[in-house]
């Protein structure tokens, strides 16, 4: 019996354990909850009383939100970034975020901004930086740190670059600023790099906001459930100045969106030799082995210039004539500007869909090639 | 039993326990990591890599991706202004996705962590060491034990080394002796990956011996007929020359190195040979010389563009040029050796567009294809697949000529000839050659000036040869590059190896004067001046509508204006010699005023026709064409001195293509281009330059001062700059595959601002850049001295006498500039009043502000030394401190200053003490003051060896802080008070 006992407890224990959901301790505060993310997986947000709140990024660290007027509390681990509210005079170096921010309305929050006016696709900003409520603060290497101190710069929102240049990050931080870095490229799924809204909604209180987007995006999306897949092969690339292909991982999110929107990503097992990075850059020879027989090529005009028309891929190389793509004149670009039209993930779902159903008139961020 | 039976279902409660157990802790350990938040603080399984191929911080540009904000990691948006992300420029692969999950991350959809995968990639072994490469010892023994039984059993598992024998075979034949090709050649053995092949048959003395080749060249050692033979040449593959008995199995036992160990493999080889075939049939033998040869690959990306093969002593050495870059070295051999140590290292051909590779092939090569494996600069090799160069049976013509008779010397005079020249980028675009007495010496003109000197003989004989029998260039009117060199046969190739500028190599180069192109110039050379003339063009499309030729000193060069503006290029030369040409060499188009398209082309001749190519702006191509200037249609139109272009005038000249468009937003003004240099032309002895993004570099390759004018030609290292405005005209220049060339007026030893218009990015854009050419000899003045820091642009005039101080000087130059220099820490520059400071100076001085608003003292010592100038000015710019208490705001340490304060006061200079010189010793803080901009000045007075030399540093903060007069007076008065 006391055996039986024994193991009874050990397991009682060890659910026990297993089964508490416990957020992250913090020393003064009581936790609350933690926001149920749907596909995002690169951050959580805990929240606790008083209107505090925990972002942690995985591989980057956490910081604490709190609320105006609020003390931080004490004992408070030294890697926990303090970002206090309001957060109002934000210096922008990850420009994916800046859509997300006009989404949420919170575009008044943002004082610097890493690009230019003239390179601003996002409306909203560009009128911003038109009118002057909006700087140039210089690009993520080199800031003009004299104005972010002159304009009480309270936050920088960088991309991972910045990690190319750590020095910049401590000058920064060495003045006071503090530095939040978003990974929200590095999601595999389309909308969990959208759920990132959540986490700025956090920043600028907006959550009711950013709700009502993330919605709105799912109702998109889910038009295309239960759309019978046309196993027809997309190739989604360009053509980097040594002439190589560079193509996406095929656990990589755009080839996610070409199956949610219908379709088959023209690499199926496809992954980097060196690490699993999300991009990679092939022989042509490959490239050409994998996609000749592909039923549509989508070439990525953010990195590269747009193609004006087929001839333009045609003067990148002799061999696409070959391509079932060109030869059925199923050659598609990209526009310039999605890399920064965050908002509309589930748009661009839909138009690798018309591309797929034949309904290329009702395209938006895609054209097709003559 | 009631108990046991208790014990026994205890037993088994706790058994279904311990199961439950586990499976419930497994279950909740799984489902939980198949919740959709993972809980983050399981540690950093998400790890960030830097890339190390995204080094150019602008690289992340390339990380965006098509799908809507979906960027990678983070990339920088391009963006179309002066930071613009200009195509020409290598995007490396952005960053991305690097992560490594670890335990307790899920995926959503259950992927497959990638680490397993990861890890497999990392291993060393580049090649698929696989199981069927080669031959495993075991199956060697299996082979050796069913094929003889006197072999001996040889099987060690680790591969044996020379174990087997073979018997000696029946090598005597009836055939005639002679050289045969076999009438049929099988082989069997080995695992299938090496061919074996036999070119001939050779029967001396009644007996026969075949010349075979292995396709590896692994193979070292061959036994046959009982004895061992080596192999005899490296190249395509082993060969040996072995006995064999005709007509029948011969078994052989090759040895090979792959796999890291020696192992024995065995052949049967069948020769068959009947002598139904005439001896001798093949040409085996080739004369010495040089020959075409039709070398092709089986690799689309391995684009052999030209081959050909010199034979001399019986080898055979083969070239072939590839038109790709992406592939320096090729292993001849089979792709699963693993020791290529013997690649043939590819040389980059002039242009940079290609390779070409020299190796031997041995004559057993012929008719065959050979393995080889492609390699990249970046050591990697292309192993997916097996590729063949495939060698042709024969070689082709012999090149340069047959023996032809003699032809009978030319009577002596002057005559134009075409000379064919062995490499497309030695063109000799004219040719004057002087026959007297039968000996011959030529005036050639080549087509761009990247050679520099010649030498009548082979490049390896040039790099020893006396300097003095170098043959120099002498720029003619257009600045080609002529060259007086002796003509020892015509029709013939003579060896005249080329000195490359920008190499600094020599190459070899054949030029051969062609006897049957030889014409007597009809008429005498034109008189200098210039003349309307008719020009005939091949094309219609490619119509010469106005032409204005100059002549001068013998040389024409006309300015052509075409009907129409489809072509915006022309190269002299074929439009198969434009696509590899350097985009220097391209001539680029002016509008006229009506818009019409204008070339400066040279004219070697008149009334044949030349070949012009032409590019065609809308197919993006190059198009043969040839134009012929009409002597009978002259009509001298200009005086002679100053002619019209290309050579400059003095003045603004009308000449069509010497007027680039007026540059209508007024953005660049005129520059006084004028130079006391002889004309010619001059690598600048400096170049450097501000602006621009720091993404795009631009370089100086040379100054052409002609008509007492001086120009620069500035590239730009990405093609996509159009035009560049400069000395307030707008200039078009030429592009090629990563640059873009101007020639543009520019003021010597002075900065230029010139603005370049980039199409990068779809949208046009202008960059402004400041640029500082500096020739020595133009400067006027002058008197540098040995120890004064030469600043380009400043003429030095002095260096003050100290009495005491060794730690530092200061050194005067005109105009008021002052540079200090302070022992170990750095020169300083403080410029004079109105100064403009040359464009770059930075890189190599510290530039200290003038006047200084806001200076940082580090510490008490340094405040007191410039108080104690007594000038309060001076004083009450030092308004930040390393030490508290006093008038100064304390901004922090110099160990940790306070950056935000700094900044907040706009400080604009940091006054630090002597630990500063030291390399080491506080540079992040020096790293930090330079992110900020804030210029450090190190004073090491303490370091002095006596009061008075710490005092004489007073001297440093007068010109500092502009306070000279005061600081002499100060001085003067301390050190007397000193000495007393």
């Amino acid at each position: 019996m006391k055996r039986i006992a024994c193991a009874l407890l050990a397991l009682a224990l060890l659910c026990g354990f297993a089964l508490a959901e416990r957020g992250s301790e913090l020393p003064g505060l009581t936790w609350e909850s933690r926001m149920e993310l749907r596909y995002a997986t690169g951050f959580s947000v805990d929240y606790y009383e008083g209107g505090y709140a925990l972002i942690d990024v995985a591989g980057e660290g956490r910081c604490l939100v709190v609320p105006e007027g609020m003390d931080a509390p004490e004992g408070l681990d030294a890697d926990v970034a303090v970002l206090r509210q309001p957060l109002n005079r934000i210096y922008l170096a990850a420009t994916s975020a800046m859509a997300l921010f006009d989404a949420l309305g919170a575009l008044d929050d943002i004082r610097l901004s890493s690009v230019q006016q003239s390179g601003w696709y996002v409306d909203n900003a560009a009128a911003a930086m038109e009118a002057g409520d909006m700087l140039y603060g210089g690009k993520y290497s080199e800031p003009d740190y004299e104005l972010m101190v002159n304009e009480g710069c309270d936050l920088a929102i960088e991309s991972t670059m910045i990690h190319h240049s750590p020095k910049v990050q401590e000058m920064i931080e060495l003045l006071g600023i503090p530095v939040f870095v978003e990974r929200a490229s590095y999601e595999e799924n389309p909308l969990g790099r959208t759920e990132w809204i959540r986490l700025y909604a956090v920043l600028t209180d907006r959550e009711a906001e950013a709700e009502r987007f993330m919605e709105a995006q799912e109702a998109a999306v889910a038009e295309l459930e239960g759309f019978e897949n046309t196993e027809k092969t997309v190739a989604f690339f360009y053509i980097s100045s040594d002439g190589s292909a560079v193509v996406r991982a095929s656990s990589d999110y755009v080839p996610r969106m070409i199956e949610m929107a219908g379709g088959r990503y023209v690499f199926d097992d496809l992954v980097s030799e060196e690490s699993a990075r999300s991009t990679l850059s092939i022989s042509l020879e490959e490239f050409y082995a994998a996609a000749v027989d592909a039923d549509y090529l989508v070439y990525n005009a953010t990195i590269d210039d747009p193609l004006a028309d087929v001839n333009g891929l045609l003067a990148k190389s002799p061999l696409f004539a070959d391509f079932k793509a060109v030869k059925e004149g199923n050659v598609f670009c990209t526009g310039k500007y999605l890399y920064q039209a965050t908002d509309i993930v589930a748009d661009t779902i839909l138009d690798f869909h018309r591309m797929l159903t034949g309904r290329e008139e009702e395209m938006n961020f895609l054209y097709e090639l003559h | 039993m009631k108990k046991n039976r208790r014990i026994l279902a205890m037993l088994v409660l706790i058994a279904m326990l311990a199961a439950a157990l586990g499976a419930g802790a497994e279950a909740t350990l799984t489902g939980r990591a198949h919740r959709p938040t993972p809980s983050p603080s399981t540690g950093s399984s998400w790890v960030n890599t830097p890339d190390p191929d995204a080094q150019d911080s602008q690289s992340p540009e390339a990380g965006a991706t098509g799908a809507p904000g979906l960027e990678t990691a983070g990339a920088e948006t391009p963006v179309p202004d002066d930071s613009a992300f200009e195509p020409g420029e290598e995007t490396p692969v952005p960053e991305g996705e690097i992560f490594l999950p670890g335990e307790g991350t899920s995926m959503p959809d259950g992927t497959e962590s990638p680490a397993p995968e990861e890890s497999g990639e990392a291993s060393p072994e580049p090649v698929e060491a696989t199981p069927d490469a080669e031959t495993t010892p075991e199956a060697e023994t299996t082979l050796e034990v069913e094929a003889t039984p006197e072999a001996e059993a040889t099987s060690d598992a680790a591969g044996d080394a020379q174990g087997g024998v073979t018997s000696p075979v029946d090598d005597s034949t009836t055939l005639p002796d002679g050289s045969y090709a076999p009438e049929e050649f099988h082989f069997s053995g080995g695992t299938g990956k090496t061919k074996i092949s036999c070119a001939r048959v050779v029967v001396s003395g009644g007996r026969a011996r075949a010349a075979i080749a292995f396709s590896s060249v692994n193979y070292t050692l061959v036994k046959a007929s009982g004895q061992r033979f080596e192999a005899q040449a490296e190249g395509g593959g082993s060969s040996f020359t072995i006995p064999v008995a005709l007509n029948q199995d011969n078994r052989i036992l090759a040895t090979t190195t792959a796999m890291g160990a020696s192992h024995e493999i065995e052949y049967i080889i069948h020769i068959t040979l009947t002598g139904t075939g005439d001896p001798g049939d093949e040409p085996d033998e080739y004369e010495d010389g040089d020959y075409g040869i039709d070398i092709e690959s089986d690799y689309k990306m391995f684009r052999i563009a030209s081959s050909s093969a010199k034979v001399s002593q019986g080898k055979v050495v083969v070239t072939i040029c590839t038109d790709s870059v992406s592939y320096d070295r090729i292993y001849i051999g089979a792709k699963e050796d693993l020791d290529r140590s013997g690649f043939v290292q590819g040389a980059l051909n002039d242009a940079g567009t290609g390779y070409s590779f020299t190796f031997e092939l041995p004559k057993s090569c012929m008719g065959r294809s050979i393995d080889f494996v492609p390699g990249k600069p970046d050591g990697t090799w292309y192993e997916k697949k097996q590729y063949h160069l495939i060698i042709p049976e024969a070689l082709g013509d012999k090149l340069g000529g047959a023996d032809e008779p003699e032809v009978p010397d030319l009577e002596d005079g002057e005559y134009g000839v075409e000379v064919e020249s062995s490499a497309s980028m030695f063109k000799v675009v004219k040719a004057v050659l002087t026959a007297k007495g039968g000996s011959y010496t030529a005036v050639i003109t080549l087509s761009g000036t990247g050679y520099d000197k010649l030498y009548m003989g082979t490049a390896a004989e040039a790099e020893t040869a006396d300097a003095g029998t170098y043959i120099g260039c002498t720029a003619d009117a257009e600045g080609k590059y002529a060259f007086a060199i002796p003509v020892p046969a015509l029709d013939a190739p003579v060896d005249v190896a080329a000195h490359s500028v920008k190499n600094d190599k020599w190459y070899d180069r054949q030029l051969t004067f062609k006897s049957d192109t030889l014409r007597k110039p009809e008429a005498p050379d034109l008189e200098d001046g210039e003349y309307g003339v008719e020009v005939e063009s091949s094309a219609s499309m490619f119509k010469v509508v106005k032409a204005v030729l100059t002549a001068k000193g013998g040389s024409y060069t006309a300015v052509i204006t075409l009907s129409g503006t489809g072509y915006d290029k022309l190269y002299m030369g074929t439009a198969a010699e434009a696509e590899t040409a350097d985009a220097g060499t391209y001539i680029g188009c002016t509008a006229d005023a009506e818009g019409k398209y204008t070339f400066a082309i040279p004219v070697p001749a008149l009334d044949a026709p030349v070949d012009v190519a032409a590019h065609s702006v809308k197919n993006d191509k190059w198009y043969d064409r040839q134009l012929t200037f009409k002597s009978d249609t002259l009509q001298q139109v200009g005086g002679a001195e100053e002619t019209a272009a290309p050579s400059p005038s003095p003045s603004p000249s009308p000449a069509p293509a010497e007027t680039p468009e007026a540059d209508l937003n007024g953005s660049t003004s005129r520059v006084d281009s004028s130079t006391a240099l002889a004309d010619g032309v001059y690598a600048p002895d400096r170049f450097s330059y501000s602006g621009g993004t720091g993404k795009v570099t631009l370089s100086c390759p040379r100054v052409t001062v002609s008509g007492g004018r001086a120009k620069a030609t500035i590239v730009f290292s990405s093609p996509s700059f159009s035009y560049v405005k400069a000395n307030g005209q707008k200039i078009y220049g030429s592009h090629g595959g990563s640059s873009s060339s101007f020639e543009i007026p520019v003021k010597l030893n002075a900065n230029n601002r010139i603005i370049g218009m980039t199409t990068a990015m779809s949208q046009d854009h202008e960059v402004e850049y400041t640029i500082y050419v500096y020739l020595a000899a133009a400067e006027e003045g002058g008197g540098a001295s040995a120890d004064a820091p030469a600043v380009p642009g400043l003429t030095y005039l002095s260096k003050d006498e100290f009495d005491a101080a060794e730690f530092f000087a200061i050194y005067r130059y005109a105009g008021g500039s002052t540079v200090i220099e302070v022992e170990g820490a750095g020169r300083y520059l403080i410029a004079g009043e109105g100064t403009e400071l040359p464009a770059g100076i930075e890189e190599e001085l510290t530039v200290l502000p003038r006047p200084v608003e806001a200076a940082y003292a580090a510490d008490e010592a340094i405040y007191d030394r410039i108080a104690c100038i007594g000038d309060p000015d001076a004083l009450s710019a030092v308004k930040l401190a390393g030490f508290e208490g006093g008038a100064p705001g304390f901004a922090g340490s110099c160990e940790a200053p306070d950056y935000a304060a700094l900044l907040k006061a706009g400080c604009d200079l940091a006054v630090m003490p002597r630990e500063f010189a030291e390399a080491e010793a506080h540079s992040d803080v020096v790293e930090r003051l330079g992110l900020l901009g804030i210029p450090v000045f190190v004073d090491r007075s303490l370091d002095e060896a006596s009061d008075a030399a710490r005092l004489e540093w007073i001297k440093a903060y007068g010109v500092i802080f502009d306070c000279e007069e005061e600081a002499r007076a100060a001085y003067a008065a301390m050190a007397a008070a000193q000495a007393a």
